[in-house]
């Protein structure tokens, strides 16, 4: 019964998502920038994540993993009839984070950037010179 | 002893357990891709074996393509009021490089869709 009757107002819950893996700092460190090609990426990484085009026929390619994990608490309580009074607390973090590899237009790697792929993605298109 | 037999038989009442899986487009084969030859095979050859790409990005003159087949496992439990639930997903994917005469250029491969893993959120499914 005390079981049953707390269920109904509160709520416990620990979720986890993870989507892919991103590749180790060692795989992408082999690649060193001024030697390796986009072939040897690709043959060392595998397929990337997303691609996007980069100036002066350069090429950026991105490969990472999501994690997300939520703790989250529910509370319900009923004030009168019909009326619910919800609080939710979660404590959520979406990360796809990840390496991106900069590519000339001869496909030879120029640059490397780690972190969360949406922002090295911005920051590359915004800023030219960042890949540099 | 009567107390602790019925916190056990509501508990065991109120427990409840699930598992599901999902996955997203036709599975990519391997066996496929040795068809293709860097510098000889051609984004119209592509096509006619893989199919219409999910994702095409324009690199100037020259294109990349996108094809992929996701799998994924859903477990959770739920302990009267405590719910855990974890998804793993895991990608075949494959992107095809052309140059700007539609030749290929480069390929690459990652086949991990049968890698997706049952597991609680505590557990570590990192192994790569």
């Amino acid at each position: 019964m005390l079981g049953a009757g707390c269920a109904s107002c509160v709520q416990l819950d620990w979720s986890r998502e993870r989507v892919d893996l991103r590749p180790t700092d060692e795989e992408v460190h082999a690649l060193v920038a001024g030697t390796a090609t986009m072939e040897d990426a690709l043959r060392r990484l595998g397929a990337p994540l997303e691609a996007w085009q980069l100036p002066k026929d350069g090429v950026a390619l991105a490969w990472g993993g999501l994690e997300q994990e939520e703790l989250g608490v529910s509370v319900s309580l009923p004030l009168q009839r019909g009326v619910d009074a919800r609080f939710d607390y979660s404590d959520a973090q979406a990360l796809v984070r990840g390496h991106v590899l900069f590519f000339d237009g001869a496909g030879t790697l120029v640059a490397t950037g780690e972190g969360l792929l949406d922002d090295l993605r911005k920051e590359s298109e915004r800023r030219p010179s960042f890949v540099e | 002893m009567r107390t602790l037999f019925a916190a056990l038989c509501l508990a065991l009442g109120c427990a409840s357990c699930f598992l599901a899986r999902d996955s997203t487009n036709e599975p990519l084969s391997r066996r496929d891709l040795s068809k293709f030859v860097v510098g000889e095979s051609t984004a119209k050859d592509v096509a006619a074996s893989m199919g219409a790409p999910n994702e095409v990005v324009q690199l100037g003159r020259r294109s990349a393509w996108r094809y992929d087949h996701s799998h994924g496992k859903v477990a959770g439990l739920t302990l009267i009021v405590v719910t855990f639930v974890n998804r793993d997903t895991r990608t075949d994917r494959v992107w095809f490089f052309f140059d700007e005469d539609d030749r290929l250029s480069h390929m690459g491969s990652s086949f991990e869709a049968d890698d997706a893993g049952w597991a609680m959120p505590w557990q570590d499914l990192s192994e790569r």
